[in-house]
């Protein structure tokens, strides 16, 4: 079986082709609860090294639009360009997001050979933080995060002679009594998809992405 | 009031030529073009008198001229324009370099003329009613700016670094820089960028991000580049997005528009009903000559905004924060 620690709420549309999973909190108690079969999915932030049979999920790749845009992105043969991502995220500054999109973007960008960290000052909300990036393999990215306001993701991919827009606001197929924006629900498909097995590569992913958030320093 | 063109080798030339034929109490003079097939081209298209010996033209009986050369010769022909008494609206960049804009503004100074910067981007209604809204107070204290500013690559000299001073990232960083200190009355302390050249296959920048720090503390993002193709709805964008202590909020200089679709090339178009930018600003500078006062847009707005474009150039070269003083 499949357990998928959740972070944020699965689609409900993508769980009907999937009848052997498991979604728990992130607060249950989780040892107790698996046995030698299942895999457990884990959000980055959740991961711990003693869990077993476990597998890393990102934010980003979690989405279905996301998975689209980086399936269109790795067919091209020239995959030079400039993604600009802003995201609003409804609590107080948390670096682990920002991490989550590092190593979601390498997945797909590769090495990160140049960072800049800019952010507003932490004692006045909402905090805002900017960041822009370079990449190995010709990528420019300007990733903005504003903390404490209504969840919104946007992503703008110039690509050589293809753009490509995402806009949360605007992508509503479904309109849902809370007004979140149907797109912005975990796709199960997707997690399963595109999960990190967490071996050395992915630890070392993990530890650069940290620590450029932390120190703006790449490893 | 009498106004002469100075050269048509920026496409504005164009709009701000229609533009003043537009206002009842304007008469053009002229043309002037040192590329006399252009200039004889565009006089036919306005049905004016073309000039092609720039002394001669000076000389003529007019208050003020509008400079559309290329970049690089923005200085020579503000300083001829000065000298010869005539108030000077001079198409942005201001000059290629911090030296040459440093004396053109000098020398409109000691000449008593005015010298305003073209940066139409200011007249939209949306940019002014957001000026309004934040000197009001509604958006609370300022955080954060995140601004885009992507067209079309214009070819020919503009891709040609000893003429232009730079690719996309020089073109399209002066607008939104100038729009942030004009929003918040501050300036940049330092800039931080990457560029590069990727869209086009040409041997200047085409793409550029930079994020900035004001005095104040205020962070900006901006997104600069000829990263639009002629098959786009429309030439590009214009955008910025305030984020305030009290509310966030987002503009577009090109936003307010009917979404056409057609079987065609171009199934995608952008009628816009908007502001006409260039209209408002050649208005605005035609009244100001009129009434001796301070341009909306000083020579200095106008140093200001090609300094932070440059220290982008730099901060790319030396992978490192450029510190302005």
């Amino acid at each position: 079986m499949n357990i998928f620690v959740n972070q944020k709420k699965i689609d409900d549309r993508s769980l009907h082709s999937n009848s052997s999973l498991k979604i728990i909190s992130l607060e249950e108690e989780l040892q107790d609860k698996l046995s030698k079969k299942d895999t457990l999915y884990v959000p980055y932030e959740k991961y711990k090294q003693e869990f077993d049979n476990v597998k890393v999920y990102t934010d980003l790749e979690s989405y279905a639009f996301f998975d689209k845009l980086s399936g269109v992105i790795t067919q091209r043969q020239d995959k030079r360009g400039v993604l600009r991502l802003g995201r609003k995220i409804g609590g107080d500054f948390d670096k682990t997001i920002l991490v989550d999109d590092l190593i979601a973007l390498s997945g797909l960008f590769g090495k990160i050979s140049f960072v800049k960290i800019n952010h507003s000052q932490r004692n006045i909300k909402p905090m805002h933080v900017s960041i822009i990036l370079r990449f190995m393999d010709g990528v420019l990215a300007n990733l903005d995060y504003t903390f404490n306001q209504k969840e919104d993701i946007f992503i703008e991919w110039s690509g050589i002679n293809e753009i490509i827009e995402y806009d949360s606001a605007k992508i509503q197929s479904f309109k849902r009594f809370d007004d979140k924006a149907s797109s912005l629900y975990y796709d199960v498909n997707m997690i399963v998809k595109n999960a990190y097995e967490p071996d050395q590569d992915w630890m070392k992913l993990s530890t650069n992405c940290l620590s450029i958030i932390e120190e703006g320093l790449i490893k | 009031m009498k106004i002469g063109v100075m050269s048509f080798a920026h496409m504005h030339a164009y709009s701000y030529t229609e533009s003043l034929q537009r206002l009842d109490d304007v008469e053009i003079v002229g043309i002037f073009d040192d590329d006399t097939e252009r200039g004889n081209e565009m006089a036919k298209v306005f049905d004016l008198n073309y000039y092609n010996d720039r002394e001669e033209f000076l000389n003529l009986d007019m208050d003020a001229v509008i400079i559309c050369s290329e970049n690089n010769r923005h200085k020579e022909m503000v300083i001829a324009a000065a000298k010869a008494k005539k108030h000077i609206l001079c198409e942005k960049p201001i000059a290629t370099n911090i030296e040459d804009a440093k004396e053109m503004i000098q020398i409109c100074e000691e000449n008593e003329v005015i010298l305003q910067i073209a940066f139409p981007v200011r007249y939209s209604s949306n940019m002014m009613a957001l000026k309004k809204s934040i000197d009001m107070g509604e958006l609370g204290d300022i955080v954060a700016f995140r601004t885009t500013n992507r067209g079309q690559n214009p070819g020919g000299w503009f891709i040609d670094n000893s003429i232009s001073g730079g690719g996309a990232v020089l073109d399209h960083t002066v607008h939104m820089l100038d729009i942030m200190r004009w929003l918040i009355n501050d300036e940049v302390k330092t800039v931080t960028a990457v560029v590069d050249s990727f869209f086009h296959n040409i041997e200047t920048d085409d793409a550029g991000l930079l994020t900035v720090t004001f005095e104040n503390g205020v962070i900006a993002s901006h997104d600069t580049s000829w990263s639009k193709f002629k098959q786009f709805p429309t030439w590009g964008d214009a955008t910025i997005e305030v984020i305030g202590t009290k509310g966030t909020v987002f503009v577009d200089a090109y936003g307010d528009h009917l979404k056409t679709f057609k079987n065609d090339e171009k199934a995608l178009q952008h009628l816009n009903f908007g502001t006409n930018m260039d209209y408002e600003l050649i208005k605005d500078f035609v009244n100001c000559v009129k009434e001796n006062r301070q341009p909306f847009i000083t020579g200095y707005d106008g140093l200001k905004a090609m300094e932070v474009g440059l220290a982008a150039y730099e901060s790319n070269e030396r992978k490192e924060t450029i510190h302005l003083s």
